[in-house]
């Protein structure tokens, strides 16, 4: 027969208790980790059976991207639409960059225009702010996106947790790895913004641009 | 000797031919919607004048037939932003650019799905050419059916999107060359690390007339001096007259907790020279530390209430 009695006692050194449990966990840190050591080599004479593979590198980005449109002034709605994904997928040890660039600075529509975003720094990310009398477009690397710096991309997709990028008639780059990618490669999301200043006249049409993103390992 | 020379040629035109243009179905090849291309880099040794053939590939693995257009840029290093390690310079030249060398066999092609194109690229060394590295890259690129750029329809996309690969020529003309580099920083990117994985960055400079890959290791040690973990860092090119940053990361086992030292040995690709930096880096997964004191309290608690409150006792039978 089992008896369970009450001793009604007091509690002591739970606080003296925790603290040896974190020395504990220090120790542990030090010594439980294993070391390496380096094992003795033998000289047997092993007839060499040598391979290379080489190194691979593929694309693809969404063919095209529907931004929303802009009734009279304003911002075009930052989702899914203004976005296009860019999968790369390399075997390369040193893994590859990714670039970007326009056909031309501007978009256009006939002989209208909206201008490139200009940052204050030139080539430098910041977060979207444009003059009441200019429209402007600009593009900003996705937080979801698998190499994304967000120190220098902003950890949000939107204009204002974002930071945003004219897209130059130069390469500019936007993503690098210093390793081989899964099979199922990186994915890269590149989000297009547009604004038309609060005092501008935009003339209505369809203003476009072409992108090339061109992804070469190092 | 009719015969020997009929031989030659017939060898040679066959060599020839077995290095022309050519496609080949390839089995099995996965719907990825993409292109791939290989190999991706080039290293070329020449003397001024002289003449070499490189053969490149590519698959279509788009799922559908795709045009692809060839075309060859200049690209160059960085002085400026060590993060940028290969600019193409478009229609511009680089500083020590090599695009007028390079020329490919062909320059569109379209294949269907499974296909793998081959072609030959011929670089071409002037005999006037500086001494040391030359670069130029073969870039192919699969264009979008419509240019934006050029419709009036409000339903068309704003923004077409071309996919572009490219192939590297590192082309090191022989001569009175200068290999000249060295480790500029060694830097964690935090001090203090809550969660995995530490992240490290190198930076490089190349002062040369050459490419430069250096290649080393870095060993963390634990305050006891013990080496816990050793992270290879793989050779990196670095271009003549750049910096180069590569970034590495270290992900701690799971007893890691306290001060940790990364000793960074890399050698520089030349010679038998070796820099060596070390950075010093603490590692507190809070985290863990909390979920461990939480689950220690409560079996401590338990553990002390059982004990002083419940007592357990046999009784036997008499």
């Amino acid at each position: 027969m089992v008896i369970i009695t009450n001793k009604n006692k007091n509690m002591k050194k739970t606080g003296f208790n925790l603290l040896v449990f974190v020395f504990v966990l220090m120790m542990m840190g030090t010594f439980l980790n294993p070391s390496m050591s380096v094992a003795a080599t033998d000289s047997d004479l092993i007839t060499p059976v040598q391979m290379g593979v080489l190194a691979t590198i593929a694309i693809n980005c969404d063919a095209s991207v529907t931004m929303n449109a802009i009734t009279g002034t304003g911002q075009s709605t930052i989702d899914a639409n203004n976005r296009a994904l860019c999968n790369v997928q390399t075997n390369n040890s040193a893994g590859y960059k990714l670039e970007w660039q326009a056909s031309s600075a501007t978009m256009i529509s006939g002989d209208d225009t909206i201008a490139a975003y200009t940052p204050a720094v030139a080539d430098t990310p910041e977060t979207w702010s444009i003059g009441a009398t200019t429209s402007e477009w600009g593009a900003h690397v996705g937080s979801g996106s698998t190499t994304v710096n967000t120190t220098t991309w902003g950890a949000a997709d939107t204009y204002a947790g974002g930071k945003w990028l004219n897209v130059g008639t130069s390469a500019f780059q936007i993503a690098s790895r210093s390793d081989e990618t899964t099979w199922a490669g990186d994915d890269e999301y590149v989000y297009f913004g547009a604004q038309v200043g609060s005092t501008k006249l935009q003339p209505t049409g369809t203003y476009a641009v072409n992108v090339t993103v061109t992804a070469t390992t190092l | 000797m009719k015969k020997i020379l009929s031989i030659a040629i017939f060898t040679l035109l066959a060599v020839n031919y077995a290095n022309a243009a050519r496609v080949e179905m390839m089995k099995d090849v996965p719907e990825r919607g993409d292109f791939d291309l290989g190999p991706t880099s080039f290293e070329i040794e020449a003397s001024p004048g002289e003449k070499i053939t490189k053969t490149m590939q590519i698959t279509n693995r788009k799922g559908v037939a795709q045009n692809f257009l060839v075309a060859v840029e200049d690209f160059q290093g960085s002085m400026d932003d060590p993060e940028k390690t290969v600019l193409l310079q478009g229609d511009k030249d680089g500083k020590y650019g090599a695009k007028d060398w390079v020329v490919p066999e062909m320059t569109t092609f379209q294949l269907k799905h499974g296909e793998r194109q081959f072609f030959d690229v011929t670089i071409e060394v002037p005999k006037n050419a500086d001494a040391g590295d030359h670069y130029a890259s073969v870039l192919v690129s699969a264009p979008p059916t419509v240019d934006a750029e050029n419709t009036e329809d409000r339903s068309k996309p704003n923004v077409m999107i071309t996919s572009r690969v490219g192939a590297l020529f590192f082309v090191k003309v022989k001569g009175n060359i200068r290999e000249e580099g060295m480790l500029r920083s060694f830097a964690v990117k935090e001090e203090i690390n809550k969660q995995a994985p530490v992240d490290f960055k190198i930076i490089f400079e190349n002062k040369g007339t050459v490419r430069i890959q250096p290649s080393g290791r870095i060993e963390i040690k634990n305050i006891a001096g013990n080496v816990v973990d050793v992270v290879a860092v793989n050779s990196f090119n670095v271009l003549r007259d750049s910096f180069r940053a590569v970034n590495f990361q270290w992900n701690p086992g799971d007893f890691s907790f306290g001060q940790y030292t990364a000793q960074l040995q890399l050698a520089r690709g030349y010679g038998d020279l070796t820099d060596s930096k070390s950075v010093t880096f603490w590692v507190i997964p809070v985290k863990k530390i909390m979920i461990g004191i939480g689950i220690f309290a409560i079996m401590f608690l338990l553990i002390h209430f059982f004990r002083k409150n419940i007592k357990i006792s046999t009784v036997k039978k008499k």
